[in-house]
């Protein structure tokens, strides 16, 4: 194992764990503000990954687009709409959380022997990887050939979430002054 | 030069044309008057769906050989195709319904433009022919969706409805993400109509895709034990939003697990279909006893859907040629006689201005008889009843599951159906034997036009329903045509 | 054709008598009407029928749900014109008597009944399993409303049991009939016979459910007791006699092999019912238990007929079939009638109503008299064949049969003593007159009826099993078995009508 590698795999386990922590922080801290940053983090470690993957340009993107412009506006919505909103937590450990925990367990070992089973061969060596793989224009060549299509609707989904967050955001907003209305 | 792949226009044009009507409605809640809005948007939305349903249409009829389009991103065949008449067909009533919801004054345009959208992302799902458009056209029709249980406002119900819709919602979309992520891991391709053969039929990724994605579809079904947001959602949701989802999510969700099943696992045969017999009688074991204990109709009626989810999964069971179009055929009373019974329970809410319970359901039938009957009709469907389409569908599913060697499902089946006489017969009790409180009688009269227009929806509904049951061989032809494009 | 109007002509009434607006009298009215060209169209039928022809008649088949190969086919054989007839005319009466009541909600009434009307009629011409199937559960439909809005105090309790017992029956066979129709064929013409004891018991269920046989008679009481007379009438007059057809029609023919081997059961079930039923008749505190139970008896001596299966017992069966159902409706129209002037059906509370009501106590002491089978009545005709076929099956067997007769005479004395003769019951007043001219008319009909049986039975015995009269080809290789087989090889499979093949009873 040469240095190089050794630096891979402690780069990759840092990104792993920062990304387990912070996708944990996003769900468990309980101001939006909190959240929205831990978020921000497991972006970042998720462009770490692709970076690790040789995927260059995906990586930029992810923090560009997503760490960047996307979680700004997350920002910004969270400020105007307030991070104050705690909700209690009414439940306590009922039988579902239970099995929930439980459910969530046995998917997890599942998944780490099924992955250990059937991928441990492949990290052993590493793949040959085509130059082009990754660059801007191979990626827009298969958003507009092979994906075409996919790219398109991509579009559609984000008008429909995009009317639904407007929907949504101005009803809360007229409620909280619906005193006066 | 980047060579783009030729675009079949015919094959996007049902989804193109609730788009389109998605697109109209939104301007209108612009540019419209605000005294006009609901009309004009309202007119797009049904427009929308009518179109598509025209397409879809020709669309069947035009494509007589299954074959993969714009670079095998869509299938353009008639299995597809016959999906996308169910859901057109579900949603135009839908429209029709949902005219007259008394909340619709608010945001008239946008809701309208969600309700088309949701029936735009369900088609292009059906039609899908690779993991990506799947993903894609699941998560468009879920989104739509998300967003039309969260807006009944007034209620606070439906806030939780729709929260709980958008976790559970996005949760099972994950897990169906994660499982894709594994069927490709596994065989380097996102094609369906590839997957199969790429790699050995016990690849661990592949059958743990397999278990993901198949989950995820239990999800979108609503199969035990993957329900529970079920109850809640349609309980919260508006009233005809809930008929639009039991009608046509939860067919489309089978009919593309169907698809995904047959084209892309055909491999794994025995695995799929023994754990949809699982998943079918654990839904008809939770969907029946747990509807037994509900008083409040819309909640049993989604319990009832559970149950009928299981009646549907006979079909994945049975993974024959028979029992396709037994899926096929059982789903088109099935979606006519949930939209026409959550008309029916609208009706009754905007009258009293309170949740339809089987208790406030009393006197209904003789009040109004001709709506007593439909509801009857419905109900009676729904029980698999003679004299309904409900009835042939469930001969053909049981025919099938006994084709394919799953004799025992039919006593379940049939014990199950017994059970579900509990409930559906305590409607039938409800709306004529019990004594009519009185001052309920006097209910409040209603503008005559939005009557109209949910009377419609709930007369062509019978109609389906009933008319399924008389004139079966135009049906079994659409069936048999759509079903014989899937390799099984 | 004319199988389709005798099932068309009553769905088209329901749908007009729904659907027109009018007072009660005028919508009961174009009931009775539609019920009475029914008849019209029955009797014209029987006329045509051509008794002598083993074939199925009024044929009519289209294709249906042509992917599984199930059909619209519908025809009659003889014992099922007769049958027919007996709906149709107890059918009248009932329309005729919820009439002169005058119901409640007159359109789906009226509807409803009609409904009834073609559903029951469908069964018995139904020629094809998933038909038959569907008429069977079309009955319950209309049957279900008929008892839950118009019964009497518990009918919700009735309609729950009466419901959860023929439904858990019907769909057993449900899930039968998918998987016998599907390896042997849903046409009944065509359709192989099976030697699936399972099979066999999923229909037996059913039908043992509907009739009732002994020991799945529990919704019987109930059901009986809170209908209105009418359905009541109904009930145990018609459509007890589709659970028998239906063993007649599909057990037997289908199963010959499961029928031979639980022979010997089935017997031994209707034997213990017929004792049983007599036995709980004679205990009954009401008038309508008394018939309710003596229904259960009769039905179970009806059994024993079917299940020994020979020529005798057979034709029988059919003629006890009409006869029990002219009775059974025209007790429980009395019985309505009764209750009418009294309020109760309590036999404690009732006695003496003979004095000053002559017509009332002849329609009860003939019809009484009837029912206990005095010989040169059509019950007598009937219930001696069945007998005799019995006896010739073993004689051990119609030693049961014997002592309900006598049963059969202790209860039905004791209802006519309870309720026209002892001291007046206190549920009795002066004031409650006598048999009215419009209730006379109706139970005088279906009195004229039992009366024209009792001239000449073997219009029935005699005209049911086409076969039984043709001259019997004996082979060797079929009169080495049972000797019980007799009849049913020719009785509705029309494939085989020309070979009659079987041996003679002796």
């Amino acid at each position: 194992m040469s240095a190089g590698n050794i630096l891979v795999w402690i780069v990759w386990f840092t990104a792993a764990a920062g990304c387990i922590g912070s996708a944990l922080a996003v769900v468990a801290l309980r101001n939006a503000l909190f959240s929205a940053l831990a978020l921000i983090g497991n972006l970042v470690s998720l462009a770490v990954f692709y970076l690790l993957l040789s995927a260059e340009f995906v990586a930029a993107a992810q923090v560009l687009i997503y760490a960047g412009a996307v979680m700004v506006m997350f920002l910004f919505v969270i400020a105007y709409v307030g991070w104050d909103l705690d909700i209690a937590w009414t439940g306590g450990p009922s039988w579902q959380t239970l099995g929930g925990i439980v459910a969530a367990a046995a998917l997890l070992a599942e998944l780490v022997v099924v992955i250990v089973l059937g991928a441990a061969n492949d990290l052993k060596h590493s793949n040959k990887i085509a130059v082009d793989f990754g660059d801007p224009a191979s990626i827009g060549r298969v958003f507009l050939s092979n994906h075409l299509l996919a790219f398109e609707v991509i579009s559609i989904v984000l008008l429909v979430a995009a009317i639904g967050g407007v929907i949504l955001g101005a009803q809360r907003r007229r409620e909280r002054s619906g005193g006066i209305r | 030069m980047i060579r783009t792949p030729a675009i079949d226009w015919l094959t996007l044009a049902p989804s193109l044309a609730l788009l389109a009507a998605t697109i109209a409605s939104l301007m209108a809640a612009v540019l419209v008057p605000e005294r006009r809005r609901r009309n004009v948007s309202w007119f797009f939305c049904l427009a929308g769906y009518a179109g598509a349903f025209a397409a879809a249409a020709i669309l069947f009829d035009r494509s007589p050989h299954s074959r993969g389009v714009i670079a095998n991103a869509l299938f353009r065949d008639r299995y597809g195709a016959l999906a996308a008449m169910i859901v057109a067909g579900v949603g135009l009533l839908t429209t029709l319904v949902y005219y007259g919801e008394r909340s619709t004054v608010d945001r008239v345009g946008e809701r309208f433009a969600l309700l088309a959208s949701a029936g735009g992302g369900m088609i292009l799902f059906a039609q899908s022919a690779n993991l990506l458009t799947l993903f894609l056209g699941l998560e468009w029709l879920s989104i739509s969706l998300y967003v039309l249980c969260a807006l009944e406002r007034e209620r606070p119900e439906a806030i939780e409805a729709g929260f709980k819709y958008l976790i559970v919602g996005g949760f099972s979309s994950a897990i169906l993400v994660f499982g894709a992520a594994f069927v490709y891991g596994a065989t380097g391709t996102l094609n369906l109509a590839q997957i199969a053969g790429k790699a050995p039929s016990g690849d661990l990724f592949l059958i743990t895709g397999l278990a993901m994605i198949l989950v995820g579809f239990a999800f979108k079904a609503s199969a035990a034990p993957f329900h529970t947001w079920t109850p809640d959602v349609y309980q919260g949701a508006a009233t005809p939003v809930s008929g639009f989802m039991a009608g046509a999510t939860k067919a489309v969700a089978l009919l593309v697990a169907l698809r995904v099943l047959s084209v892309s696992f055909s491999a794994q045969e025995h695995l799929w279909t023994s754990a949809a017999a699982a998943l079918a009688v654990t839904s008809l074991v939770v969907g029946n006893l747990a509807a037994l204990a509900q008083r409040d109709l819309k909640r049993m009626l989604a319990y009832s859907s559970i149950s009928h989810a299981g009646f549907l999964l006979f079909a994945i069971t049975a993974a024959s040629s028979l029992g396709t179009r037994a899926l096929l055929y059982y789903l088109i009373p099935y979606g006519a006689a949930s939209v026409g019974v959550f008309a029916l329970a609208a009706l009754h809410e905007r009258e009293l201005g309170e949740p339809a319970t089987l208790d406030n359901l009393a006197g209904f039938g003789w009040r109004r008889p001709l709506s007593g009957i439909a509801l009857w009709i419905f109900m009676l469907s729904f029980a698999g009843f003679p004299l309904t389409g409900g009835f042939v569908g469930k001969v053909y599913l049981f025919a099938a599951a006994y084709r394919s060697g799953w004799t025992w499902l039919l006593i379940v089946g049939a014990v199950a159906t017994l059970v579900s006489l509990g409930y559906y017969l305590a409607v039938v009790r409800a709306i004529y034997m019990r004594p009519e409180p009185g001052e309920k009688a006097a209910a409040k009269e209603e503008p005559p036009l939005l009557d109209r227009m949910l009377s419609t929806a709930v007369f062509a509904a019978v109609i389906v329903t009933v008319g399924s049951f008389f004139a079966v061989q135009p049906l079994i032809d659409l069936a048999k045509h759509a079903a014989s494009q899937l390799p099984l | 054709m004319l199988t389709t109007a005798l099932i068309c002509l009553p769905l088209l009434g329901a749908l007009s008598v729904f659907l027109l607006p009018g007072p009660r009298m005028w919508v009961g009215s174009l009931a009775l009407f539609f019920s009475l060209a029914e008849l019209a169209l029955w009797v014209s039928s029987l006329i045509r029928f051509d008794f002598g022809s083993a074939r199925i008649q009024f044929e009519q088949q289209h294709s249906w749900i042509s992917d599984l190969g199930i059909s619209y086919h519908v025809g009659l054989f003889g014992f099922s014109l007769w049958l027919v007839g007996l709906t149709v005319v107890v059918m009248t009466a009932a329309i005729a008597y919820g009439l002169w009541s005058g119901r409640e909600r007159a359109n789906a009434y009226y509807a409803l009944m009609l409904l009834l009307l073609a559903a029951i009629v469908g069964v018995f011409t139904a020629q094809d399993l998933i038909l038959f199937y569907v008429a069977y559960e079309a009955m319950m439909i209309p049957l279900y409303v008929l008892i839950g809005v118009w019964g009497g105090a518990g009918r919700l309790r009735a309609t729950f049991k009466f419901v959860a017992y023929t439904m858990a029956g019907s769909l057993l066979m449900f899930a039968t009939i998918v998987i016998y129709g599907l390896s042997h064929g849903f046409d009944l013409a065509t359709a192989q016979q099976s030697g699936s004891v399972w099979l066999f018991l999923g229909f037996a269920a059913a039908f043992a459910v509907k009739a009732p046989l002994f020991p799945l008679h529990g919704w019987l009481a109930d059901a009986y007791r809170e209908s209105p007379p009418e359905v009541a009438a109904l009930l145990s007059g018609v459509i007890s006699k589709v659970a028998v057809f239906g063993f007649l029609r599909i057990a037997l023919t289908q199963f010959p092999g499961p029928t031979h081997d639980l022979r010997s059961l089935m017997l031994a079930l209707s034997a213990v019912g017929l004792v049983y039923g007599s036995l709980l008749a004679f205990r009954a505190p009401d008038i309508r238990g008394v018939v309710a139970y003596s229904s259960l008896a009769q039905m179970s001596l009806i059994g024993l007929g079917v299940f020994a299966q020979n020529e005798l017992s057979l034709s029988g069966s059919v003629l006890q079939m009409v006869n029990h159902g002219l009775v059974s409706a025209a007790l429980f129209l009395l019985a309505g009638v009764i209750e009418l002037r009294t309020s109760t059906g309590a036999l404690s509370r009732l006695g003496g109503m003979a004095r000053g009501r002559p017509i009332l106590a002849s329609l009860i002491i003939s019809i009484g008299v009837i029912s206990l089978a005095v010989p040169g009545s059509n019950a007598f005709a009937g219930e001696f064949l069945i007998l005799a076929g019995v006896f010739q099956q073993g004689w051990g067997w119609a030693i049961p049969g014997l002592v309900a007769m006598v049963l059969a005479a202790m209860y039905m004395l004791r209802l006519v003593s309870a309720l026209l003769h002892r001291e007046v019951g206190e549920a009795v007043t002066k004031k409650a007159p006598d048999v009215l001219l419009p209730e006379l008319c109706v139970i005088g009909a279906l009195l004229g009826c039992m009366l024209a049986l009792s001239v000449w039975p073997a219009a029935i015995s005699k005209h049911s099993f086409a076969c039984l009269s043709q001259p019997p080809v004996t082979s060797a290789g079929i009169s080495s078995q049972s000797k019980a087989q007799v009849g049913l090889a020719c009785v509705p499979r029309a494939g085989s009508t020309t070979a009659t093949t079987t041996g003679t009873a002796k």
